[in-house]
């Protein structure tokens, strides 16, 4: 040990833990006489202190109670009755990372669970099928409309030839439309003329052609089924409105709608019902 | 398994598993209790002349002030010195209801640190010298002994002594010289005499 520019009684005790009194440095031992009488005394001191550490050292102690610790506990317990804040602290513990802490991974897990259930193909199919079934039920207008063992609904037109001369001109746009549409040509005898010549069928405008047309073969489109019974729909409900007047004949046009089935046999009743009308038109 | 448990309460510091029992927790007290209650219990014992009922009392009034009122301790402050403290606190508030010097005096005579009968000639001679110790230190003041005790059996610092005492550390530094001088002389005629024993056995083999 080094010669230190301050000796005070501590460094007496650190001296005789470390060293005999013949092992001291001059400073030292001038230090340690100024506090002890002889050398004998040195040594006395230091085996005294020396059996003291020993037998401290090797003391093993005593326990207490354990009955102490399970009172204390139960008393911490009875005076602390917070159990949410202790469950809570335990959850935002304070000295770890923020990724760590238990709070955040139990509300990534509920977060990750939340995910998983409405992205699941049941949670997202139980919805769709029941919006895809409601879609389904206003697009299927004939299920609403047509029921399949229903008949057929039906509808007369009838064409009051005593009454007004005019037809509205909303129907010949429409019945235009389906010979266009239909490519549709009358292979019926048509009359060009009534009885007395004239025909008055209300439009403006150039006469209808005549009848004396070749025989036409009816040619249809699966496009134009669909759109000839929309167009009959239409006829039907202006028809059922319209008078003519001076109609040569009084003919009732039975227009039946039919299902998906028999759309062909309503391509040939629409042929007939465009051959009255022809008549009609051509008749004024 | 995901979830990964936080810092274990045994590596947290004394000042940080208080702040833990100031928010009620129960397993940062368990572990401060589990640190110090053999050290204050034994501290207790040679303060207390070896009563093993009053240190049992004074161990479970100390934690529990600590349950009550967690509040009482400083974090900015060591916690041991803070605790040692309270204890020496308890023994002097001990001393000054009872005149504790006169029943230690005949407690040690009847009492020893190692009552096993079955000892062997050392652990005797060990025996004896703890037995002559406790009845050199019964003489010192209770400064003295208290000091002692801090610095040889629970091995604090200089520093940590003169805080828990509340004096300075030179007075603490005299203290320990002054009472290995008086433990000297008291105990220097117990050595020479188990020398001389020693040497007679010795010399009979």
């Amino acid at each position: 040990m080094r010669s230190q520019e301050k000796y005070d009684p501590e460094d007496i005790e650190s001296l005789m833990l470390h060293k005999q009194f013949h092992e001291l440095y001059p400073e030292e031992k001038e230090f340690v006489l100024r506090h002890l009488e002889s050398e004998d005394e040195y040594e006395s001191m230091r085996s005294i202190l020396i059996e003291i550490k020993d037998s401290f050292s090797n003391e093993e102690g005593h326990q207490p109670d354990r009955r102490i610790k399970s009172n204390l506990m139960k008393e911490f317990s009875t005076s602390n009755q917070r159990g949410i804040t202790i469950w809570l602290n335990s959850l935002f513990v304070s000295d770890i990372p923020f990724y760590k802490r238990p709070a955040t991974i139990v509300l990534a897990a509920i977060f990750v669970g939340v995910l998983f259930f409405i992205l699941s193909p049941s949670f997202f199919n139980s919805n769709f099928s029941g919006n895809s079934n409601e879609i389904a039920q206003s697009l299927d207008l004939t299920k609403d409309t047509l029921p399949v063992d229903a008949p057929p609904p039906t509808e007369s037109l009838a064409i009051d030839t005593s009454n007004a001369n005019v037809l509205p001109a909303a129907v010949k746009p429409v019945v235009l439309a389906m010979i266009e549409g239909n490519q549709m040509e009358i292979t019926e005898d048509v009359p060009t003329e009534s009885s007395d010549g004239s025909l008055n069928d209300g439009f403006s405008g150039a006469a209808p052609t005549t009848a004396s047309a070749p025989d036409v073969v009816l040619k249809e489109e699966s496009s134009a089924k669909k759109s000839l019974e929309a167009d009959m729909d239409n006829l039907a409900t202006i028809a059922s409105t319209t008078t003519l007047s001076n109609s040569p004949s009084v003919k009732s046009v039975s227009i039946q709608m039919s299902d998906k089935e028999s759309a062909a046999n309503t391509s040939v009743n629409m042929k007939r019902q465009l051959s009255l009308l022809d008549r009609l038109f051509t008749a004024r | 398994m995901i979830f990964q448990p936080s810092t274990p309460f045994k590596k947290l510091s004394d000042e940080q598993l208080m702040m833990l029992v100031s928010e009620k927790n129960a397993q940062a007290f368990e572990v401060i209790y589990d640190r110090y209650a053999k050290l204050l219990y034994n501290y207790f014992l040679r303060m207390l002349r070896k009563d093993k009922e009053k240190s049992e009392d004074f161990v479970q009034d100390l934690f529990t002030k600590i349950i009550r009122k967690p509040e009482l301790f400083d974090p900015q402050r060591s916690f041991k010195t803070w605790i040692y403290s309270v204890a020496h606190n308890m023994c002097k508030n001990e001393y000054a209801k009872h005149d504790v010097r006169k029943e230690a005096h005949r407690d040690i005579l009847y009492r020893s640190s190692s009552s096993d009968e079955t000892n062997t000639g050392k652990e005797m001679d060990k025996s004896l010298f703890q037995e002559e110790l406790n009845k050199a230190l019964s003489d010192l003041d209770a400064n003295k002994r208290t000091t002692f005790e801090l610095r040889f059996h629970q091995e604090l610092s200089i520093q940590e002594i003169s805080v828990i005492m509340e004096c300075s550390e030179g007075t603490v530094k005299s203290r320990i010289f002054y009472t290995l001088k008086h433990l000297n002389e008291k105990l220097k005629h117990f050595k020479n005499i188990i020398q001389v024993v020693f040497f007679i056995l010795i010399n009979q083999l």
